[in-house]
């Protein structure tokens, strides 16, 4: 870091806490402070809806994930833009109908009271310790890229969050949406202008596509019916339509943004919008992490992304062992950079048998380097059983950090701060909204005014950015418990999306037939969570069809 | 359900700006989906 990158990144959080704390204004009615006003054009919407879902680690571990596995995750998204027709069209006019502050207060106009709180505090378990973790995993990414100490990243996202959050609202949230998607677009884009800059002078960019296409990082579409693959057109179209049914129509952390818009309108193109621009964005960041594998392959790479556990083992009893390895790494990816090269003369001559035997050579040089690697992986946990031994986290930051002019990192820096300042701003909103309006004022202290409940708001704000900072400061420690909590979303987001469904399109369920069958799809899921080996990500399925066919059943007896 | 419409609110079925009807504007999203697919898949095979 150089006194520009910090005069950039200083200057940037300092300015989107002034500029949050100014937007957001001082709301002294709860629509004021909740809801925006209902006054968000649809471009606020939008941008606000698409900040909220791509959080610090989107921008770290997407273009890593292409990286390492080519970019057919972008099929993962194939099923968001149908999710958003169905809510654009069945959730929203409803929600903006029935003049409602969180998804769970519709519930109780359509089912009962029992119904309602039941799912805000599933959401509010569920989304606080989320919230907690999407301030942990940026900070642990930045602390160990750029050596500072883990509890000073999350002090200042935590600390600059709350700030203007708990000052100005969902306003100041969609206000500040827009300028640090700004930022965030800014600082991929120069990211991936440098990065072509940095392509030796006879590779030009058509060349490093061809070389990322041939060691089959473009794969974006896998149309094959594979069921255990995770990422194939099919798992994406239809259980990514699932994932973001529950996770757009059912989170309040979305459900608020959109319901900040000042007609239905807008509210429905801020969401149709996020349906024609997600796919793309998610494309144009993969297909950056894959341009980052096409440079690597002339310019060698670090042996393993993660700096902090090469330091650690080369001052462990190991160091003798990783150095002979780093030695024949470096001879291994000598080997594959003249084969890369290799290939770009076959393919530069099309002769097509030359780019077959070329491509075969070239794989062949690209698996003995990672042969290489997995060794020295093996002594790295050798040297520390618990170290992770996956970097696909740490590769798009290392080549930030290494490669970015100055000015630019701490612009590039300033963009992850804010895609994770995003998110947690979005969820401290939610938190504090079904906090106040389906807990306090539904069963506690129903007739207060409205300076009560924005005060109360604030402070809720306060408690939960406060909850979420002790949280991540305490996650590293958690050890195996932050993959629980990753698997604590999808333990709820079924039988949550399943009572959603219930409401929209099965109109002759009553409210207890719903709670009986939410209570028995939450059942599945855990008895599926402990019993049986199913992956974690059926879950949503499950607990959600449970719920419907439980809801149909008991309303056949009781409605 | 049947409550009035809240200040601001102006209605569900007001037209979209652009295309005439929400219909054609989901058609449009399916439609948006179903070319970036072909053309992803385009771009799969043209470098593979």
């Amino acid at each position: 870091m150089r006194q520009l990158d910090w005069a950039v990144l200083v200057s940037w959080l300092a300015f989107i806490v002034a500029y949050g704390v100014w937007r957001g204004g001082r709301s002294r009615d709860i629509q004021g402070y909740l809801l925006a006003g209902k006054e968000m054009r649809w471009g606020t919407v939008a941008l606000s809806i698409m900040a909220t879902q791509a959080s610090a680690i989107t921008f770290l571990s997407t273009p890593g994930q292409a990286y390492a596995d080519g970019m057919r995750f972008v099929q993962f998204y194939f099923g968001l833009p149908l999710a958003m027709i169905v809510i654009a069209a069945v959730a929203v006019p409803l929600f903006h109908r029935l003049k409602v502050f969180t998804a769970y207060e519709f519930l109780e106009r359509r089912f009962d009271l029992k119904t309602r709180t039941l799912t805000a505090l599933l959401f509010l378990v569920q989304r606080g310790l989320a919230a907690g973790l999407t301030i942990y995993a940026p900070s642990l990414i930045l602390s160990v890229i750029l050596g500072w100490d883990i509890r000073i990243t999350i002090a200042i996202i935590g600390t600059a969050v709350v700030i203007y959050t708990a000052s100005g609202g969902t306003r100041a949230v969609s206000r500040t949406h827009v300028l640090q998607a700004a930022i965030i677009l800014a600082g991929m884009a120069a990211t991936f202008v440098v990065l072509l800059h940095s392509l030796p002078a006879d590779v030009s960019f058509l060349d490093a596509v061809r070389v990322a296409g041939k060691a089959g990082k473009l794969n974006a579409i896998d149309p094959s019916l594979n069921l255990k693959d995770r990422y194939t057109l099919w798992s994406g179209l239809i259980g990514g339509f699932f994932l973001a049914l529950s996770y757009f129509g059912t989170d309040q952390s979305q459900v608020q943004r959109y319901l900040s818009g000042r007609t239905v309108t807008e509210s429905r193109l801020g969401l149709l919008f996020n349906g024609l621009a997600k796919v793309p964005m998610q494309f144009a960041i993969l297909f950056l992490g894959a341009m980052v594998f096409a440079f690597y392959q002339f310019t060698a790479p670090p042996i393993f992304f993660n700096p902090a556990e090469t330091a650690r083992v080369r001052l462990s009893r190991e160091a003798p062992r990783f150095a002979a390895i780093e030695a024949s790494y470096q001879e291994a990816v000598a080997g594959r950079q003249a084969r890369a090269r290799e290939l770009l003369t076959a393919i530069r001559s099309g002769d097509e048998a030359a780019v077959d035997a070329a491509q075969q050579r070239y794989r062949h040089a690209g698996a003995e380097s990672e042969a290489v690697r997995g060794a020295a992986v093996k002594v790295i946990q050798a040297a520390h059983p618990e170290a992770n031994p996956s970097d696909t986290n740490f590769i798009f930051l290392s080549f930030v950090v290494g490669h970015l002019p100055a000015g630019l990192l701490g612009l590039m820096l300033a963009a992850v701060f804010a895609a994770s300042m995003n998110s947690t701003s979005a969820e401290l909103n939610a938190l504090a909204s079904t906090t106040v309006i389906d807990v306090y004022r539904r069963l506690i202290r129903p007739n207060a005014g409205d300076r009560h409940y924005v005060t109360f708001s604030r402070a809720a704000t306060v408690a939960w950015g406060g909850f979420a900072v002790a949280f991540a400061e305490y996650a590293g420690r958690l050890g195996s418990l932050v993959e629980a909590v990753n698997i604590l979303g999808s333990l709820f987001y079924g039988t949550i999306l399943g009572v959603f469904l219930v409401a929209f399109f099965l109109r002759r369920v009553g409210g207890t037939a719903v709670f009986v069958a939410a209570l028995v799809g939450e059942t599945a899921v855990l008895a599926c969570f402990a019993l049986t080996a199913v992956s974690f990500l059926w879950y949503n399925v499950i607990g959600c069809a449970v719920v419907v066919v439980s809801s149909l059943l008991l309303s056949r007896r009781r409605p | 359900m049947s409550e009035p419409a809240a200040p601001g609110i102006r209605g569900d079925e007001e037209a979209p700006p652009v295309g005439g009807s929400w219909k054609v504007l989901y058609i449009g999203v399916a439609a948006n989906l179903a070319i970036l697919i072909l053309l992803f898949y385009v771009f799969t095979k043209a470098f593979e």
